[in-house]
């Protein structure tokens, strides 16, 4: 399943990463019930930083990222989203949904809801920006995703990759300043994975914070600035993607790459 | 290529054959018929059986219903009616009580001068519902239509001044504006807190003395003026009802007449049926007496069986074994039993020809004297009846000869009785067959002398009805002259002393004070002589119920004042009673409130019951489970008896107010599961989608989870409304008048007692209409949004 990723030259320069810290996680611990899901994890993200992370199912990947917008309660240690830190406080909390972008598995459309309607819904009552306006950036992103054709379609008329890629558009309307990803392509055939891994390069390319947890790893390779590691709610190893690679460093890395690019 | 195959292959079909028809069984209404309900011989078995008894239903309804009555002031009067068509009082509807009370069960005592409103509110009700349930179709304006409707409705209904519908929805504003305000200062719950605050200390506190004030402001410009219409109307009322007194007489009169036409014309008619009556009179006895004639005969065929078989007497063989003797007692026991009843028959029969009424010669001769007349045939059938005499002679000899029979005659002699029983049979039978022919003619010929009184008769009965509905108009109009007459009188003293009693107000104010001042400070609170501590003095005790008359009569001078100027300055409409609303009116009423109201209130219910907020949670949790769990008619007479109990005592409750909360609380409980249920079935992405676009908890339940929900749970909603519309009809358990209950106050008139069928059948179909509509909009919901999003 590795290598379904563009042929096209990726424009890694263009990918350019600033200093200024967009994540920063220290000593997060999450337990669910008793169970011990996430321990220690220490993260910064700057601005402009593409991270994939992958890992064996269970391993807490898709807590962790959740956890970044609160759609997971962590009980020690601190997130910083843009300086804010996420803590009960509701007024944050929405705060940050709304600059953080964030696209599921299962797509999570709207159901009832047009294409065009669910991508302006979230600008219209959160953003109180007026519906025109609201509807001109909506086209303006559903067109960049390339299904402005859709926009009076209903979600469930729509192929998986264009549902997808309808999420990723819904999210940019909000103008989020970090994208979430949550094995975006992974309930999809490869024919549409293809559309979706473009438009998520595209998106880098224009040089957006994106933590992705996916298991692509061409695109990790091709996108990516750090690959993370984790297994058993640990990060096992973090480095550039031609280190990780090529040269991974823990047993448990070793034996995941082995498996997932062996064959 | 096609050469190729040319040669390669021996047959190629080049020319197609052209579409057929299919056969006749299968296409069109046989193929339907055929496939739906005769394609197997159970399906075909069912599809006779259903057929058959939806004949029978049917046969007995349709000519109930249609061959009704529709014009009779009073049930003795459609049967009457009913008799005159078919000889029998039970063979067609009663509607004409429907025709007379209709407008009560539509309405209850409403005024029928005022019918006009809640008939314009029910109007305007569907104008309303247009942006609720064609959204696409109606413009979005008209949603605010919808929200004053309400308010609009309801003074429709009751009535009153027109500003006191625009307090009560100031009172909505004035939340709304305080929640917008507040909203932007400090955080939603102090926000909702307050708004719901400010909304109730507007009816609370504010709300009263901004319509006193109008009133007083209306009411005082108008004094001279009405007083002055008053005391002209005080002149010419009493005229005009002494009119219209004269006029009711009259049409009493009339009335009177036209009965006495009516009962000439049943008289008329029962003169022309005589000759049925009087050859039914000679029929009845002689079937009867045939019948046991037949009876006789059979068990004596009986008895020569068993004789037959017996064969004599074995008890007399001395080798009779002990089964044998049983057998031959069973055997002999039946044989008498038979012999009795042989005798016993005979003998009635005798009897029933003996107490035959009329002779039949007598119905010969009137035959001659009428029928004949028409039908001369008649009379050579007359000539043919068989006098009585002719056989009751043959009757009593056998009857003699059959008490000579006994178990040890010779079947010879049981035989010869038998057949000359035969023979009397035959000529009672020919009599019989006479009797009938004659009667049939006889019918024969009446129908159509009957046509036309029977047709008069319609005719004079709606006459009848219209002269009735006259005489109401009158008696209604009279009742409502004289009442405004009364209460006009009554309202003229209370502006007469209006000034006086203005004028007293300072002095009792003071008296008041004064009174009040002089108590010791502890005592000043006090309500009621009884809180006094029991040591206290006698003149302690004078002194407090001193201060509390005057107090009383202050704050009854002063109501007294402020309900003259609300009469006295009221624009609007005439104030109307909830006693006076009754009938279907009321179930609507309280079904549509009940609807509209417990929606939102079980939508809320439902989230409550889903939220992690514990007290939230556990209090929706409680309310559903209890209000469910206790049937709706305790819940009522909570409502109705105990309620009052807990409330501050001078709170008057209008009693329908407070049936429409037990109602709306109880169908909110259901709604609430029905909803959850939908919110259940929601996928758990569509909450995270949501929250990851930072959408708030309530714009995500309104914008995403709600809308979804709902549209799963539409055809419970619609059952509940349904359900809780039916309900209504418990009211009538809590002394309301709803349809039910006008149905037991129109049985209670002595025109109308014991009529139950057309009564239940009239609302029954009134009740169907509505909820028919609810679940067919329903349907068409469900597909419209099914087409929708899928
Ligand atoms: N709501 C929950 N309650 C209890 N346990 C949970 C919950 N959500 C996840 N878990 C557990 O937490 C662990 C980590 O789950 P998570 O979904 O983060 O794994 P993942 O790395 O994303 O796996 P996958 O690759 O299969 O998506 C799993 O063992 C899972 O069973
Ligand atoms: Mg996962």
């Amino acid at each position: 399943m590795s290598d379904t990723t563009t042929e096209r030259a990726v424009n890694r320069d263009a990918m350019k990463v600033s200093d200024e810290v967009a994540i920063s996680i220290t000593d997060m611990n999450k337990w669910f019930g008793t169970f011990h899901v996430l321990r220690d994890i220490n993260l910064t993200v700057n601005r402009g930083e593409r991270i994939v992370v992958c890992g064996p199912s269970g391993s807490g990947k898709s807590t962790l990222i959740r956890c970044i917008n609160r759609l997971e309660e962590h009980q020690a240690g601190t997130i910083l989203v843009d300086g804010t830190e996420l803590s009960s406080d509701l007024k944050n909390i929405d705060k940050i949904r709304s600059e953080v972008g964030m696209c599921f598995q299962h797509f999570n459309l709207f159901p009832h809801l047009t294409i065009l309607e669910n991508c302006t819904l979230a600008p219209i009552w959160v953003r109180k920006t007026p519906k025109k306006e609201a509807e001109e950036t909506a086209m303006h992103f559903l067109r960049k995703v390339k299904i402005p054709e859709q926009a009076d379609k209903y979600p469930g008329q729509l192929s998986g990759g264009q549902q997808q890629r309808v999420a990723i558009a819904r999210s940019l309307c909000m103008r989020p300043r970090i994208m979430l990803f949550d094995e975006p392509t992974s309930a999809l055939d490869p024919e549409m994975i293809k559309e979706v891994l473009d438009t998520m390069i595209e998106l880098a390319e224009e040089g957006m914070t994106m933590i992705c947890v996916t298991h692509e790893m061409g695109f990790a390779r091709q996108v990516a600035n750090r690959v993370i590691f984790m297994d058993a709610g640990q990060i096992v190893e973090e480095n550039e993607p031609e280190a990780f690679f090529n040269n991974p460093q823990s047993e448990r890395t070793q034996l995941f790459l082995s498996q997932i690019l062996g064959h | 290529m096609s050469e190729v195959h040319g040669q390669t292959v021996s047959y190629v079909r080049d020319k197609m054959i052209d579409e057929q028809v299919p056969p006749v069984a299968e296409a069109g209404a046989i193929k339907w018929l055929r496939t739906n309900l005769f394609s197997g011989w159970l399906n075909i078995l069912l599809t006779v059986i259903s057929l058959y008894v939806v004949y029978l239903a049917l046969s007995l309804v349709l000519p109930w219903a249609f061959g009704g009555v529709w014009n009779a002031g009073s049930l003795t009067e459609c049967r009457e009616v009913l008799f005159s068509f078919y000889k029998s009082s039970h063979g067609g509807a009663c509607w004409a009580v429907i025709e007379d009370r209709w407008l009560q069960i539509m309405f209850g005592f409403y005024p029928p001068e005022l019918y006009w409103r809640p008939i314009l509110a029910f109007a305007l009700f569907f104008i309303a519902l247009a942006p609720v349930l064609f959204a696409d179709k109606v413009p979005g304006q008209l949603i605010w239509f919808s929200l004053a409707y309400p308010f609009i409705a309801t003074w429709l209904i009751w009535g009153g001044a027109f500003w006191a519908p625009i307090l009560a929805a100031m009172g909505f504003v004035v939340g709304v504006l305080v929640l917008k305000v507040l909203g932007k200062i400090t955080g939603p719950i102090v926000a909702n807190l307050g708004a719901v605050v400010a909304a109730l200390l507007w009816w609370g506190a504010i709300m009263g003395p901004i319509n006193d004030g109008l009133n007083k402001m209306v009411g005082g410009g108008r004094l001279e003026s009405r007083i002055a219409t008053l005391q002209e109307e005080a002149d010419r009322l009493p005229r005009e009802v002494a009119e219209m007194e004269a006029i009711s007489a009259d049409k009493a009169a009339g009335i009177a007449e036209a009965v006495a036409v009516k009962n000439d014309m049943l008289q008329a008619m029962a003169e022309i049926r005589i000759e049925e009556f009087a050859v039914e009179a000679q029929l009845e006895p002689k079937e009867i007496a045939l019948r046991r004639l037949v009876g006789a005969e059979e068990s004596l065929e009986n008895l020569a069986a068993i004789l037959n078989e017996w064969d004599g007497d074995p008890t007399a063989a001395s080798d009779a074994s002990e089964t044998d003797v049983s057998k031959a007692q069973v055997a002999s026991d039946r044989a008498s039993g038979l012999i009795q009843d042989v005798s016993d028959l005979l003998a009635e029969s005798i009897g029933d020809i003996e107490n035959d009424t009329v002779e039949p010669s007598v119905v010969a001769a009137e035959m001659v004297a009428s029928a004949a007349a028409e039908d001369p045939s008649i009379l050579t059938d007359a000539d043919a009846l068989v006098a009585k005499a002719t056989l009751i002679d043959p009757l009593t000899a056998l009857q003699e000869r059959s008490e000579g029979i006994t178990t040890q005659s010779s079947l010879d002699d049981i035989g010869a009785l038998r057949v000359d029983i035969m023979v009397v049979i035959a000529s009672l039978d020919a009599d019989i067959a006479t009797l009938s022919g004659i009667q049939d003619k006889i019918i024969a010929s009446n129908v159509e002398d009957l046509v036309e009184p029977q047709a008069a008769l319609l005719s004079q009965m709606a006459d009848l009805a219209a002269l009735r509905d006259e005489a109401t108009v009158v008696a209604q109009d009279t009742f409502r002259v004289s009442t405004a007459q009364s209460n006009g009188r009554t309202f003229l003293s209370s502006l007469m002393t209006l000034p006086d009693q203005e004028a007293s107000v300072p002095e009792l104010r003071d008296q008041t004070i004064a009174l009040r001042d002089a108590l010791p400070r502890s005592q000043r609170g006090l309500i009621a002589v009884s809180q006094l501590p029991d040591d206290a003095s006698s003149d302690e005790q004078a002194a407090l119920s001193g201060y509390l008359d005057a107090q009383s009569t202050e704050l009854s001078i002063q109501a007294s004042i402020a309900d003259t100027y609300a009469e006295l300055g009221r624009v609007g409409l005439r104030p109307i009673d909830s006693r006076d609303i009754g009938g279907f009116m009321l179930a609507l009423i309280i079904g549509i409130a009940g609807i509209v109201l417990s929606l939102p209130l079980g939508i809320l219910l439902a989230l409550g019951r889903q939220s992690h907020l514990f007290i939230v949670n556990k209090i929706c949790v409680t309310f559903i489970e209890v209000i469910r769990g206790v049937p709706l008619i305790v819940w009522l007479f909570t409502g109705s008896l105990l309620l009052n109990y807990f409330l501050p005592p001078g709170t008057n409750f209008d009693l329908l107010l407070r049936v429409i909360i037990m109602v709306t609380l109880f169908a909110a409980a259901y709604i609430a599961e029905v909803i959850r249920g939908g919110l259940a079935a929601l996928a758990t992405g569509q909450y995270e989608g949501a929250d990851s676009l930072g959408l708030s908890y309530w714009q995500s339940m309104q914008l995403i989870v709600l809308p979804q929900a709902m549209k799963i749970s539409i055809p419970g909603i619609v059952n509940t409304f349904i359900g809780l519309f039916k309900d209504t009809v418990l009211v009538v358990f809590i002394g309301l008048s709803d349809p039910i209950g006008f149905s037991n106050l129109i049985r209670a008139d002595t025109d109308w007692n014991g009529i139950y069928w057309e009564l239940f059948v009239f609302i029954g179909a009134l009740f169907f209409i509505f909820c028919f509509a609810m679940g067919r909009y329903s349907l068409h919901l469900e597909k419209k949004l099914q087409r929708e999003h899928r």
